[in-house]
């Protein structure tokens, strides 16, 4: 496969907000598709249970938002309107129930609204734990995977298994492997993974059975080293904040066209919110629940206790040679805008450059960003610095 | 306003528990304001999760960040404080309970009875479900030089045991 077809599917399945592939995927299996928010669910129980885990990761700038609005204060976020607007527009009629995990208030109570909009569907609000001692948040959080586990198998009409378990782990953990191989070779050549394909193949495993997903990010990797691309004369920037309402295609290619190459950033999080391959073995659901508490990756939805905040930020941007961060955070999400001060603090002191804008998911016009983050990006190939 | 009409106002009916709220926190804030002196220890927390006993029990002061900024409020303080807090970074669209605790902090940390605030001995955060909650003390702590302990109450929905679907 060339790279230019891989993307192309990527993109048609991006925008195909009627979820067409996973009615096709229904449609073939006989199975069951179950939803589920940003930023991260245990999408190995739901493989494991023999359904489709698909993402939903709001409208983006696909759709006028009518219905969404009139749920909502007009200092709410975007994502939670037109996620409603696909569920009342019935573009996610196709999916068997939904997952909304712990990511902040308004995720929580957008559970509720879901339970009282579609009394039929499986729902489910799922709390993470904010301590991580093996001994107290993962065993609350394994009884937790273990009843989710024990309802979505009588939603599927047959238990889960824990064979079925180690291998939707196994399928997962090469999923994480083949992500973290994307991101690693964009860090390495960030000219021959231009961060919106990267951006559309993440995307493409919200609809995507896992295994197909793994097969196309190979595939991807193989025919990109493949290219002659040629480097541009951009700054490498680290974007962070971006984990829950997902930026516009439009905005991820402005950055680019501004000067600034993407070396890491935190959309589609789900992909990769396990630093390291969860262990098989005879107690999947612990190993699941490790996973969680031990390998999470540092973001603002976990709790910090005894780590200085925003250490992670300043190890990353050095462990990838960046020369600054962005910080691009949606309008009104107060865990990446309350996080922000204290990320920014962390990089003063340790002199690293930033920038910040905030955006929606249907933000259109791009022109002041495209100016910032090029100024930064020249500032700092003048001078350093900012 | 004429004489007229200012005699048409009607003066404002306070309840009797009203007063007494009033003045129970007035009598707070001066607690606190003594707290040095007295020798006693201050945990901060918040209201829902409910640890005032658990705090009184060890003869320790409990100061709510969110009381701090609702106070301030009434008493027409907290634009003040939510512009300090967006000059050091803070966005102006996110939660101003936040913001007026932070810019009042960052102002000196005088209450809004007009005593002043004792640095705290303990966070004590009790998480209960409001998300915000564990942002705020996460920028607490980068302001004190104190411990920091969570209670977190996981959120069951309709507050039982999830229904078998």
């Amino acid at each position: 496969m060339s790279v230019e077809s891989i993307v192309a599917r990527c993109e048609a399945l991006y925008d195909d907000i009627e979820l067409g592939a996973v009615r096709e995927w229904k449609h073939a299996t006989g199975c069951k598709a179950i939803g589920y928010m940003p930023v991260y669910v245990p999408r190995e129980i739901i493989h494991a249970a023999g359904m489709l885990p698909v993402g939903v990761m709001g409208g983006g700038d696909s759709i006028e938002i009518i219905r969404g609005d009139a749920y909502y204060q007009s200092y709410i976020c975007h994502i939670p309107r037109s996620t409603i607007e696909l569920g009342l527009t019935g573009r996610l009629d196709a999916l068997d129930g939904m997952l909304f995990p712990a990511i902040c208030d308004v995720i929580r109570n957008l559970s509720g609204m879901w339970q009282l909009m579609f009394a039929d569907k499986f729902v489910r609000y799922i709390d993470f734990p904010q301590n991580f001692s093996a001994g107290v948040g993962g065993e609350f959080y394994r009884q937790e995977l273990r009843r989710l586990a024990d309802d979505l198998g009588a939603l599927a009409g047959h238990a889960v298994t824990d064979d079925a378990l180690n291998e939707s782990i196994a399928l997962y953990n090469e999923n994480a492997r083949a992500v973290r191989d994307l991101y690693s070779l964009r860090a390495r050549h960030p000219h021959w993974v231009p961060s919106v394909e990267l951006y559309l193949l993440l995307r493409a495993s919200n609809v995507m059975e896992v295994s197909e997903h793994t097969a196309l990010v190979r595939g991807y990797l193989t025919a990109a080293e493949q290219l002659d691309r040629r480097p541009m004369d951009n700054i490498r920037v680290v974007v962070s904040g971006v984990f829950c309402e997902q930026p516009s295609l439009g905005l991820i290619r402005a950055l680019e066209q501004s000067g600034c190459y993407i070396v890491d950033d935190d959309w589609v999080l789900v992909t990769r919110y396990v630093t390291e391959d969860v262990e098989s073995g005879t107690d999947p659901i612990g190993a699941i629940a490790d996973g969680y508490v031990k390998h999470g990756v540092a973001t603002s939805s976990r709790y910090i206790a005894d780590e200085v905040k925003g250490q992670y930020l300043v190890e990353r941007v050095r462990a990838l040679d960046a020369d600054g961060v962005i910080f691009a955070s949606p309008s009104f999400c107060d865990p990446a805008l309350l996080e922000r001060p204290m990320l920014q603090a962390a990089l003063k002191r340790a002199g690293i450059p930033h920038s910040s804008f905030k955006y929606a998911e249907n933000s259109g016009q791009f022109h002041a960003i495209k100016e910032q983050t090029g100024t930064f990006s020249d500032s700092i190939k003048l001078w350093g610095t900012v | 306003m004429s004489a007229e009409s200012s005699a048409s106002v009607k003066p404002v009916q306070k309840e009797t528990s009203m007063k007494l709220q009033k003045q129970m926190i007035g009598a707070h804030f001066e607690r606190l304001g003594r707290a040095r002196e007295e020798g006693k220890k201050v945990v901060y927390t918040f209201v829902p999760g409910n640890l005032n006993e658990l705090v009184w029990a060890f003869d320790m002061l409990p100061v709510h960040p969110e009381i701090n900024a609702l106070q301030s409020g009434m008493r027409k303080k907290s634009g003040d404080y939510v512009m300090e807090a967006e000059k050091h970074g803070h966005s102006e669209d996110v939660c101003t309970y936040v913001k007026c605790d932070i810019g009042m902090l960052k102002r000196g940390n005088i209450g809004p009875t007009g005593e002043k605030l004792p640095k705290p001995d303990l966070l004590l955060l009790s998480y209960t479900g409001c998300f915000t909650f564990m942002k705020w003390f996460e920028l607490l702590r980068q302001e004190y030089d104190c411990p920091v302990a969570m209670l977190q109450c996981p959120t069951r929905a309709k507050g039982k045991k999830h229904r078998r679907w």
